[in-house]
């Protein structure tokens, strides 16, 4: 044993690896989905294309996965919402305009025009949208709306962090709760599910994915209004006349209301354009 | 009777809500029965009192309240019966929940501000009438604007993110409450305080009611006692409230007609009553009594139905029996329009029920030549227990006041009973207890009644009672998918299996509003008339700007009918929701 041997190989405790060098670059394809719809439509297709995997199987790894793409799908909105708001509201573009940007985003924009449009979102990569805590500091930001998050949006948040909190679970330990995660959501009553796994029923799911729906929902109204609050101060901005605001009114649509049927509601701008009027004016 | 059946006077008024401290003072009968509950009701502890629309419940609470200021006790009347007008926000806002929390605990303040002003009005010295603005700074003028602003709002559905309401929202917990009410208590030099909070079945809305009675137990303290009044049969309390542990239950109901010192009987005593009773033939004001079931608004509603008709004493019987037994077949196919998804479950519960009538008829006519009666139905638990809509039918059933549940009785091994008395009014519709004879003699009614009760239970089983065909259609009636058509395959479900979109489930406050006119309580005559206006659903009565003049527009309806035909749809909308 002593005595080293210079042809013998390490001992092999399991079989040896195949080699594989992945080319990453073809697997980019353009959008499927298109580029001018609003940003709550393609969260709704992205949440039911889920839906109709998870809710019709009953395997424990289905609903893993489901919990991966649901807060993907909120992850996705964020960004998108983020990135159509910076561009169009100038409150939001003033206060990014101080942030940085890779130096790599710059170059892409410097050498293709059309590229300007992504430099929000080259501004979010270091964001993770995927906490209470960070969306809040996210949303004053990158946004500028500051203040107090309105009960409805803080109740929604709340519970969004308990679905962050099973993700963190899912990604980092394949579902095996954590000590961290059980701090978070009340250590007296989880510490004694530390190193379980979760096990998510058809029932649970539906309540992930109502859940992020919810957040959704009560963000894209929120901010809807707070872009619309703000903009009222300005006094050469709108004209106080439908007529000659709705060029204007239709471009805040535009970005937040919904087209889906199953999530719009049936108001016409007109309508909403007054509400607006009547509340902000 | 006139064309117009439902139109009477309002000299009765038999709803407790409606009648002001002075009468519910003057006209409270004492029973041994009723004084241990008040004494219940003004004990230290939490407690539930459990009964069916009309029991008593509402006269129970407010007598007791009264009654309070006199030992020093400090108490709150609250009522949750507009609780429904939130209920659309279930699906309209993420914080529903909080909003109904704040809203349950701003009406408590409410209620301390109300019962302040009882106390101040009983102060006999005029200087010391002023109301206390330095105790509380949630009782300030300002704040109080505020907190009925934000009740007003909530129940409109309009909480939408003002500066007021969100800072009630995040402010006002039950923690501030318990402080409020113990440093008011303190300040009126009483040492303990008793929560009255009437109304607080809450059927339409599971998801609400599991809130308060996380609200009622958190609000138990050594000095703060909360008392609700519920419904019995389908009151589901939520997993962290237990009953018997969290709160004792009371049952305010009670169909025992064999003491002659009930409330229904001290009733029949009460002045406000004698006008109508005194012309009534001993005998006859019996069986009304017996026809009541133990409820006393049933009781002034059927001596006001024999009171109002013409003819022989036969025919004004049976009408009142017929008219009153219609009322209770309508109320419990309320529940249809209530809970749509439960529309078989409520079609074939009738079908039991009409059962078990034959079955106690047939019984009884068997029995005529005995010395003894049957009253009681026992069906054999193990059917009962194996389907869940077998067994939420007979809670319905319970909640309408149609079966009183008299507890199990066990005859042996896997042989247990529930036992129940069906509503007796349905019985003397049926003449069960006239033998063969075809005519009505009141005495021989009542004597058969005197009659001692046979040993057992008329003993059967669900599958004896219904019908298998009917068995095979209890279904949950569940709307399908709105983007794909797909059938629901449960009650809870939240996105369609097929296409993975939400399921919007409509809210059972716009389905009430939907309620065509013609479904109302009222007299065909009467519908008739309403339809003739632009009034055709119960939403367009609600939500008219001028409802009695659009009302009084038809030939016939004058200034009296209007009145109390929105009168009488209001209470049935109070009632269709509660």
């Amino acid at each position: 044993m002593s005595k080293k041997n210079q042809k013998s190989i390490p001992p092999s405790i399991n079989q040896a690896a195949s080699t594989l060098s992945f080319d990453t670059l073809k697997l980019f394809k353009a959008s499927r989905k298109g580029g001018k719809k609003p940003v709550i439509d393609l969260f709704i297709e992205n949440l039911t294309e889920i839906n109709k995997v998870t809710l019709t199987s009953s395997e424990t790894i289905t609903g893993l996965l489901g919990l991966l793409g649901y807060v993907s799908a909120v992850e996705g909105y964020f960004r998108q919402i983020f990135r159509e708001i910076i561009l169009f509201d100038q409150y939001a573009r003033k206060k990014c305009l101080s942030h940085d940007v890779s130096f790599g985003a710059a170059l892409v924009v410097s050498q293709k025009a059309k590229a300007v449009d992504s430099l929000p979102e080259a501004l979010l990569e270091n964001v993770i949208f995927a906490s209470k805590k960070n969306i809040t500091e996210a949303i004053k930001h990158y946004l500028d709306i500051k203040g107090n998050l309105p009960d409805e949006l803080e109740t929604a948040l709340k519970e969004f962090e308990k679905i962050c909190q099973l993700r963190h679970c899912a990604v980092h330990r394949y579902g095996q709760f954590g000590s961290q995660n059980a701090i978070a959501l009340g250590f007296d009553g989880h510490s004694k599910k530390i190193g379980f796994h979760i096990c998510l029923e058809l029932e649970d799911l539906e309540n992930i994915a109502t859940i992020c729906l919810n957040l959704v929902k009560v963000v894209n109204n929120f901010l809807f209004n707070k872009l619309l609050e703000r903009s009222a101060k300005d006094l050469e901005l709108w004209k106080d006349d439908y007529v000659k605001d709705k060029k204007l009114f239709k471009k805040y649509c535009a970005i937040f209301k919904p087209t889906n049927k199953t999530i719009g509601v049936t108001k016409h701008y007109k309508t909403l354009y007054n509400q607006f009027r009547n509340r902000y004016a | 009777m006139s064309q117009d059946q439902s139109y009477g006077g309002n000299n009765l008024e038999e709803r407790a809500d409606f009648l002001t401290d002075a009468e519910i003072e003057q006209w409270t009968v004492a029973t041994p029965i009723f004084q241990d509950l008040v004494s219940k009701a003004q004990n230290r502890g939490a407690r539930l009192f459990i009964g069916p629309r009309g029991c008593g419940k509402t006269h129970l609470f407010r007598h007791a309240h009264l009654g309070c200021n006199k030992k020093k006790i400090f108490s709150v009347y609250v009522t949750y019966g507009k609780y429904y007008h939130l209920e659309p926000l279930i699906s309209t806002k993420a914080n529903a929940i909080h909003i109904f929390h704040t809203w349950v605990l701003c009406k408590l303040i409410e209620g301390i501000k109300e019962s302040i002003d009882l106390i101040l009005n009983l102060e006999s010295d005029i200087q010391k009438r002023e109301f206390p603005e330095n105790l509380d700074p949630w009782l300030t003028q300002e704040r109080l604007q505020d907190i009925s602003r934000f009740i007003n709002y909530a129940e409109k559905g309009i909480v939408d993110n003002d500066e007021s309401s969100e800072l009630i929202i995040k402010e006002l917990s039950i923690t501030k409450l318990q402080q409020i009410i113990n440093k008011t208590a303190e300040r009126f030099n009483c040492t303990r305080t008793v929560l009255f909070l009437d109304d607080a079945a809450l059927t339409l809305t599971p998801e609400y009611l599991v809130e308060f009675f996380e609200v009622f137990r958190n609000l138990k303290d050594r000095k703060i006692s909360p008392k609700a009044a519920v419904y019995p049969g389908t009151t589901e309390y939520g997993s962290r409230f237990h009953l018997g542990q969290d709160a004792q239950p009371e049952d305010v109901w009670d169909v025992d007609f064999s003491s002659n010192n009930t409330v229904i009987d001290q009733l029949t005593e009460a002045e406000r009553l004698n006008n109508f009773t005194s012309g009534i033939q001993e005998d006859v004001l019996a069986l009304l009594k017996i026809a009541s079931f133990g409820i006393p608004r049933a009781f002034i509603n059927l001596v006001r139905y024999y009171v109002e008709e013409n003819g022989n004493i036969q025919k004004r019987f049976n009408r009142a029996i017929d008219l009153h037994t219609d009322l209770l077949l309508k109320e419990y196919k309320s529940f249809q329009h209530k809970l749509p998804h439960y529309s078989s479950v409520i079609e074939v519960g009738e079908v039991q029920f009409n059962s078990i009538v034959m079955v106690l008829k047939k019984k009884n006519l068997e029995l005529h030549s005995s010395d003894l009666k049957q009253l009681m139905i026992g069906i054999l638990q193990e059917t009962t227990q194996n389907d869940v809509l077998l067994t939420r039918m007979i809670r319905f059933l319970v909640e309408a006041g149609l079966l009183f549940p008299k507890g199990n009785v066990k005859h042996g091994v896997n042989r247990t009973y529930d036992r129940f008395i069906p509503h007796l009014a349905f019985l003397f519709k049926e003449k069960a207890f006239s033998g063969l004879s075809r005519g009505f003699n009141t005495s021989n009614i009542i004597n058969y009644l005197k009659r001692q009760d046979a040993k057992h239970p008329e003993r059967t089983t669900l599958s004896k009672l219904i019908p298998s065909s009917d068995v095979e259609r209890l279904h949950l009636d569940l709307p399908s998918c709105q983007n794909c058509g797909t059938a629901r395959t449960l009650e809870s479900q939240k996105f369609c299996h097929q296409c993975g979109y939400e399921l919007i489930n409509e809210s059972k406050y716009q389905q009430c509003m939907k309620m065509s006119v013609e479904e109302l309580p009222l007299s065909q005559w009467r519908i008739g008339r309403i339809l003739q206006t632009s009034l055709k659903t119960v939403g367009d009565i609600m939500s008219h700007g001028n409802v009695a003049s659009e009302l009084k527009k038809p030939y016939g309806m004058g200034r009296i009918r209007a009145d109390d035909t929105y009168r009488t749809v209001k209470i049935y909308i109070e009632e269709f929701l509660s």
